[in-house]
């Protein structure tokens, strides 16, 4: 158990460019932080340099308050779970679960016992005699986790570690990933690229772009607060919805949001108000949740028409495809897509009418960041 | 680079040097440092057990070989040899890998039949084929040729005649080195999509106009590659002439490699000898380069 | 068009049974003629006739053995040459590991020295390396057969594009593990890389059991000759008895011949692989 910083870390490619830069973080003890992001946003870098597998070009890197930079991966302590698994092709399961043993020169009646023990906590004791190459997907996921585990390592890493099994047995690992995580409390980073995983799993998630954090908190901060427009499209699926629109100062705690050819008027309480006044007259990014759409009005909610463009009936819920009316052509890439329990139809004249509650909205300002939320003060 | 990244490559290197010195070693000493002495020595007029002491005399060996019959002899059985063998052995193994790809029964055993000669060494088979060019009508050959040719064939002495000496150590070494050559080739053929092929018989090809545009075409680089490792075989020869031949008759077999023992341990003037090896890996290199050149040419049009 | 089809094959069998029989008299003639008592082989060895296995008699061998130390030269050979395939497997790896995976100054540009040497052959460094030998005094000796064939450029890049091609994170998953670099090369890499390795014994082996130049050469005992040379000189020991040559050729080649069909696989798969290096 270790609680892990990472202290301005920067890592620069040969070629001058920048994988990750200025990533400050820090993982509690027994603390399950996911990193999250597109491919290619640094995540694999940044959990590569916590193993020691790459070098950091600046910052400091401290496990358990000590510096590490230097050490090799040997000297960490860390234990990685690797995407394709890397397990050794040549080894029975009980040799590849022995071999971290056998590495640091443990006793052999110790590395017998704690072999069982992990083979028992995995159910893998069926298959200890077989090679990787004879195991399914699944099988070869657990032992996996259990070479990682079975030295009881300081920190445990997880490099996507569900994105090559199926969609069924996603679900399943994903959750006795939890159970297994929570029963050792291991401090452990957790890499993924699915924002489901990334909200279902975490204690804290961290959103990336472009090897640069873009935000760090709970599951629920993220998705009730992003702080830019970034992790509201990342986070939720479907993500928020960003809509260009125009702030109007109606006077007096009240608000008009211009989206297209129709405006929404807002009550807002003082301090949100006060935020976004400086903004009227200008142009900003209206960000709402596929979720936030409801066919009938409730308290406080606001009227928005939108066109409906195409329904996906799912089963439990439809996709509803919406442009707003008057807001001029749309590519298919930029429609709102709107939440709606049960079965919804497409309206004779296409145009339906949604109830959106205020307090559901996000605003952005051009340089996407969230208006409401700007100048609180540290994530 | 950070000091964390300094003590990494420090360490790398202090492994990398223990781990690659015995090869790096074993390579400066008996590959890098022969060459370069070749060099130097082909500037010289070194020749063991003279009176005379090393000069420098800068072309003069390299004048002297190119005005040397028996080295000029030589360069162009070289070339003969090279344009007898290339074509022929590589037109061969195309074959016999395009006959062994079929999916027929027992083509494994073929192929392993084929390629049973390459595990033969050189001067064995040298050895045997002597017999086969036997002079006389009881010589195997010439036997073969009489019946097939219905008694107008005149029987001959295959290595001791100048017209036909360098052609029978062609067939030998054809003999010997084709199935190599079918190996790689087959491998290529076996490398080609089938769904090429599909493609082309829905587009209405029949089956020579396959071989021209897909099997030709996707076997470019492996013939590149057979053309080139079979040249610089042929540039090489020595086995053969040494036992057969012994570069009769009348210089009509010697080779550079032939040449160049000879002047070393016959004559004992190394720095003849390297000159001639020296004029002779310049030959291979300059024919390394131009088929890297086309073989590259080849993948930017892919 | 089944019709067709049988013409087809037929012709296929018939071109490649022709072949055959092109590939296999010399062979045959070998074979069967180290089994006919001398006199006849002198008169007989060169006719058709020889390709018959008309008589049967293991004189030839016994004679090989009375005249020449055809089992000295063997264990030469086979001394050598696993002298030679055993040390080149290991330097050779190590190095090629070395380039593939280690970060070192210079690495870059000793690899194109590296690359460029394998162009060049025995031959052209013959005549120098014959001096530096005689200097090192090692003429006559095993060693002047088996040290400068070691290390080998060739080898080293075979090994080298292997390595390469072997996915990185089993040697991480192994750091990760706390295994240390030599223990990662022995028992990670090289378990994983038992094509190329045997590639490239294969490869070496064949080269090396033929060679002629080099033992020509250096040593003139019989001491330490291999077979390459056991049979030339026996084709100028008069007299000329083909029968014994036939014989000598025989079991010089049979050794090959069985690890080849044993192990033919790799044979094939090896000579395939340097295609498509090339």
């Amino acid at each position: 158990m270790a609680s892990v910083e990472l202290r301005n870390i920067g890592k620069r490619f040969d070629n001058g460019t920048w994988a990750v830069k200025d990533i400050a973080l820090t993982i509690e003890d027994g603390e399950l932080v996911v990193l999250v992001g597109s491919s290619g946003c640094g995540k694999s870098t940044l959990l590569r340099l916590l193993a020691g597998l790459e070098n950091a070009s600046e910052g400091e890197i401290l496990i358990d308050g000590k510096k590490v930079n230097q050490q090799t991966p040997q000297q960490r302590n860390v234990a990685m779970v690797f995407q394709n698994y890397a397990l050794y092709p040549h080894m029975t399961v009980r040799a590849n679960l022995e071999f971290p043993l056998h590495m640091s020169h443990t006793a052999k009646d110790q590395i017998k016992a704690r072999v069982g023990e992990i083979a028992d906590m995995l159910q893998l004791s069926e298959i200890m005699d077989r090679r990787p190459g004879q195991l399914s997907g699944g099988q070869r996921q657990r032992v996996a986790m259990g070479r990682a585990l079975v030295r009881d390592p300081s920190v445990f890493l997880l490099d996507e570690p569900l994105s090559n099994l199926d969609a069924s047995l996603r679900a399943q690992i994903r959750a006795e990933i939890a159970r297994i995580q929570k029963r050792l409390k291991t401090t452990s980073l957790y890499v993924t690229h699915d924002q489901v995983e990334a909200m279902t799993l975490g204690d804290r998630v961290v959103v990336l772009d472009h090897g640069e954090l873009q935000q760090i908190g709970t599951p629920q901060e993220l998705y009730h607060h992003p702080k830019n427009s970034f992790v509201a499209k990342f986070i939720g699926s479907p993500g928020m919805n960003i809509l260009p629109s125009e702030l109007i100062d109606r006077g007096d705690g009240r608000l008009g949001v211009k989206l297209g050819g129709q405006q929404m008027s807002l009550v807002l309480e003082r301090q949100a108000y006060e935020k976004l006044v400086p903004y009227s007259g200008q142009d900003v990014y209206t960000g709402i949740r596929p979720e936030a759409f409801a066919c009938a009005p409730t308290q406080a909610s606001v009227e928005l028409k939108a066109n409906v463009e195409a329904v996906e009936f799912i089963g439990h819920e439809t996709l509803a495809y919406l442009s707003l009316p008057g807001a001029g052509q749309v590519h298919a890439d930029q429609l709102s897509i709107a939440r709606l329990p049960g079965q919804f139809h497409k309206p004779n004249a296409d145009v339906a009418v949604f109830y959106i509650k205020p307090d559901a909205l996000c605003f952005f300002n051009q340089a996407g960041r969230n208006i409401l939320i700007e100048g609180t003060g540290e994530q | 680079m950070t000091s964390a990244g300094h003590q990494t490559v420090n360490r790398d290197a202090r492994l990398a040097w223990l781990f690659a010195s015995p090869a790096l070693l074993g390579l400066s000493c008996f590959v890098l440092l022969p060459f370069v002495l070749s060099v130097i020595l082909s500037f010289t007029n070194l020749r063991l057990g003279s009176p005379l002491s090393m000069e420098f005399m800068g072309f003069s060996q390299y004048q002297r070989i190119f005005s040397d019959q028996a080295f000029l002899a030589a360069l162009r059985n070289n070339s003969l040899f090279a344009l007898i063998v290339v074509p022929l052995q590589t037109a061969l193994a195309l074959l016999l890998a395009l006959l062994v790809n079929q999916p027929l029964r027992g083509m494994v055993i073929f192929r392993s039949l084929f390629f049973m000669p390459v595990v033969f060494p050189l001067s064995l088979v040298a050895v045997v084929w002597i017999i086969v060019f036997a002079p006389g009508p009881q010589g195997l050959l010439n036997q073969v040729l009489e019946t097939i040719t219905l008694g107008a064939w005149q029987a001959r002495d295959f290595l001791h005649d100048p017209v036909w000496a360098l052609p029978a150590i062609s067939l030998t070494s054809i003999w010997q080195g084709v199935g190599f050559q079918m190996v790689i080739l087959l491998a290529a053929l076996q490398g080609i999509a089938h769904e090429l092929y599909e493609a082309a018989r829905v587009d209405g090809a029949n089956r020579w106009q396959q071989f021209v545009c897909i099997t030709l075409p996707q076997l470019r680089n492996a013939i590149i590659f057979v053309v080139l490792v079979t040249t610089i075989l042929a540039f090489r020869l020595f086995d053969q002439v040494q036992i057969m031949t012994q570069g009769g008759p009348n210089y009509a077999t010697t080779t550079v490699m032939y040449e160049a023992v000879n002047s070393a341990f016959g004559s004992q003037q190394v720095a003849r000898a390297a000159a001639m090896t020296v004029v002779f890996f310049t030959i291979v290199l300059l024919i390394t380069l131009l088929q890297r050149a086309v073989a590259r040419h080849e993948r930017v049009i892919e | 068009m089944i019709g067709r089809l049988r013409v087809g094959t037929l012709s296929v069998y018939l071109l490649l049974a022709a072949f055959a029989l092109a590939f296999l008299v010399p062979v045959a003639m070998m074979l069967f003629g180290s089994f006919k008592p001398d006199d006849q082989v002198l008169v007989q060895a060169a006719r058709l006739g020889s390709l018959l296995p008309t008589e049967f008699s293991w004189f030839n061998y016994r004679d090989v053995f009375a005249r020449v130390p055809f089992t000295r030269y063997l264990f030469n050979s086979a001394f050598i040459s696993a002298c030679i395939v055993a040390g080149g497997l290991l330097v050779n790896s190590l190095a090629a590991y070395a380039f593939a995976r280690l970060q070192w100054p210079g690495r870059d540009w000793l690899l194109l020295v590296v690359i460029a040497l394998m162009i060049i052959p025995l031959e052209a460094i013959a005549v120098p390396l014959f001096y530096e030998v005689t200097l090192l005094g090692w003429r006559d000796t095993y060693w002047v057969q088996i040290i400068p064939f070691i290390a080998n450029a060739f080898s080293i890049y075979l090994f080298y594009s292997f390595f390469l091609g072997l996915p990185r994170e089993l040697e991480e998953a192994a750091r990760i593990d706390g295994a240390g670099p030599w223990r990662i090369f022995f028992r990670i890499v090289a378990p994983n890389a038992k094509p190329v390795f045997a590639t490239v014994a294969i490869l070496s082996f064949l080269t090396q059991w033929g060679a002629l130049l080099w033992p020509l050469m250096v040593t003139h005992s019989e001491a330490v000759r291999p077979l390459p040379l056991g049979i030339a000189a026996f084709y100028s020991l008069p007299p000329l008895q083909w029968g014994d040559i036939f014989a000598f050729g025989v079991m010089m080649v049979t050794p090959v011949l069985l690890i080849y069909v044993l192990f033919q696989r790799w044979f094939v798969q090896g000579v395939a692989t340097t295609g498509v290096k090339g």
